[in-house]
């Protein structure tokens, strides 16, 4: 899986970091910073769960 | 295997609630039929960015997308654009819409909510509202054609659109009935701060008034006020909330008094379920039945009557939750910050413009909200679950 974040579409909601904090961090302004943009398989589900709530829709996900 | 016969599942609304729907059933392991069903001819796009992005000239239209068509192609739907329902049977299982009667094994009512217009405004052309993909469009490029605008409505997306009134440097001219700007579930406490911001970028306000009679001229739109005076602008955008799409649903002798009242789970009744700006689920939080019109809760709602048909599993119950950008600063909000209750600042300091602040009463954070501290607000996200 490869992850791809758009930082312009970003609102700093943070439900990403709050999900999946070892692949999603937050910067200063709040918004997504991608720690990894392949996780290794334990942690696609929560890849997958954090582009479902992310309010922004800012979190794309290559399978 | 699914035989042809097998009546499956339909859901009605293809935006983010009905098709979130869709990927949850999935994703738990539902193999029945999926119709899937919307009265839009655009795939499913993403609603907040049209009053932000879209609005700014930021985005082009099509960047608001939920996915692509080979994501949908992965969920196995029959997927349906330009067909609208008309009338649910619910003894006989059938929907009807505008080209076929649709039997359905479970039903789940995604139809989302229109936008409420100005009485008297009918086919006036300088009159917008901003719901949907193409009112926002048609907004935009309004936009760039005037000097002056009257917004009616300080809600939330009022606020939006008169920032960006200002970002176009556009004079802004907001009317509203109630005394003060509101957003929505912070109990008033940024009423004077949202208003501080107007003033600051020199719009003008005229609240606590009702509009007597609205006149569309040659080259310009004329508001005859409660109080006796007059606004004038190029155009006027109407942000005065929503209604449900209820009105196929009058006869299924479902409970559609506000949107169709659901329990906890999302069930209206045997095999029917909604979800989404139409919905209004009983919130064991609140203890209240609660219609909420924000992404969030689309989403969470769709996961979980996803889960619930798919399992039988229930879900949590969350809180709400919105963002809002006005004038740059961007504003978080989750849950329900009490009017009449001080704020308690948790980070920061509203004289800097960056903080986060919560209402607590009787040991219980009811609301926090972020101000330009989005990081600090997630950490305080977890006050809420004490």
């Amino acid at each position: 899986m490869k992850i791809r974040v758009d930082r312009e579409a970003c609102i700093g909601a943070g439900q990403c970091a709050l999900v999946a904090g070892s692949i999603f961090d937050q910067d200063d302004d709040g918004l997504v910073v991608l720690l990894t943009d392949t996780p290794s398989d334990e942690y696609v589900a929560f890849a997958r769960k954090a582009a479902t709530l992310c309010p922004a829709k800012a979190i794309a996900l290559e399978e | 295997m699914m035989s042809v016969e097998e009546p499956g599942l339909v859901i009605v609304g293809a935006s983010l609630a009905g098709l979130t729907c869709a990927q949850s059933l999935r994703a738990e392991g539902y193999t029945k039929k999926i119709s899937l069903i919307g009265a839009e001819k655009h795939l499913p796009y993403n609603r907040p960015p049209l009053s932000k992005q879209v609005l700014s000239g930021k985005w082009q239209g099509s960047q608001t997308a939920i996915d692509s068509l080979e994501k949908f192609a992965e969920l196995a739907l029959e997927f349906s654009l330009g067909e609208s329902a008309i009338g649910l049977d619910v003894s006989s299982k059938e929907v009807k819409t505008n080209t076929r009667t649709l039997p359905f094994e479970d039903l789940i009512i995604a139809t989302g909510a229109s936008v409420r217009r100005l009485p008297g405004t009918e086919g006036m052309s300088r009159v917008h509202v901003l719901r949907t993909l193409d009112d926002a469009l048609e907004l935009r490029d309004a936009l760039m054609k005037v000097k002056s605008a009257v917004v009616v409505g300080a809600g939330v997306l009022g606020s939006e659109v008169i920032s960006a009134l200002s970002d176009f440097g556009i004079k802004a001219t907001v009317i509203d009935r109630m005394p003060a700007p509101q957003l929505p579930l912070t109990g008033g406490h940024f009423a004077s701060r949202i208003n501080d911001l107007f003033l600051e970028h020199k719009v003008v306000t005229k609240y606590g008034v009702e509009i007597n009679s609205v006149t569309e001229q040659e080259s310009e739109i004329t508001f005859e006020l409660s109080d006796r005076t007059s606004v004038t602008g190029e155009i006027a955008v109407v942000a005065i909330g929503c209604i449900p799409n209820v009105d196929w649903l009058a006869n299924s002798g479902l409970d559609i008094s506000n949107g169709v009242l659901c329990n906890s789970n999302g069930v209206a009744a045997l095999h029917i379920y909604a979800v989404g700006d139409v919905a209004r689920w009983h919130n064991l939080i609140t203890k209240k039945a609660m219609r909420l019109e924000n992404q969030t809760s689309a989403i969470e709602q769709g996961l979980a009557v996803g889960k619930f048909i798919a399992t039988g599993e229930s879900s949590p119950t969350n809180h709400p939750f919105f963002w809002s950008e006005i004038y740059g600063n961007k504003i978080l909000m989750l849950g329900n910050l009490e009017a009449g209750i001080p704020l308690t600042i948790v980070h920061g300091s509203p004289s800097d413009n960056r903080f986060v602040a919560a209402t607590i009463s009787n040991g219980i954070t009811t609301g926090i909200v972020g101000w330009n501290m989005p990081r600090e607000f997630r950490q305080s996200r977890s006050m809420m679950e004490a």
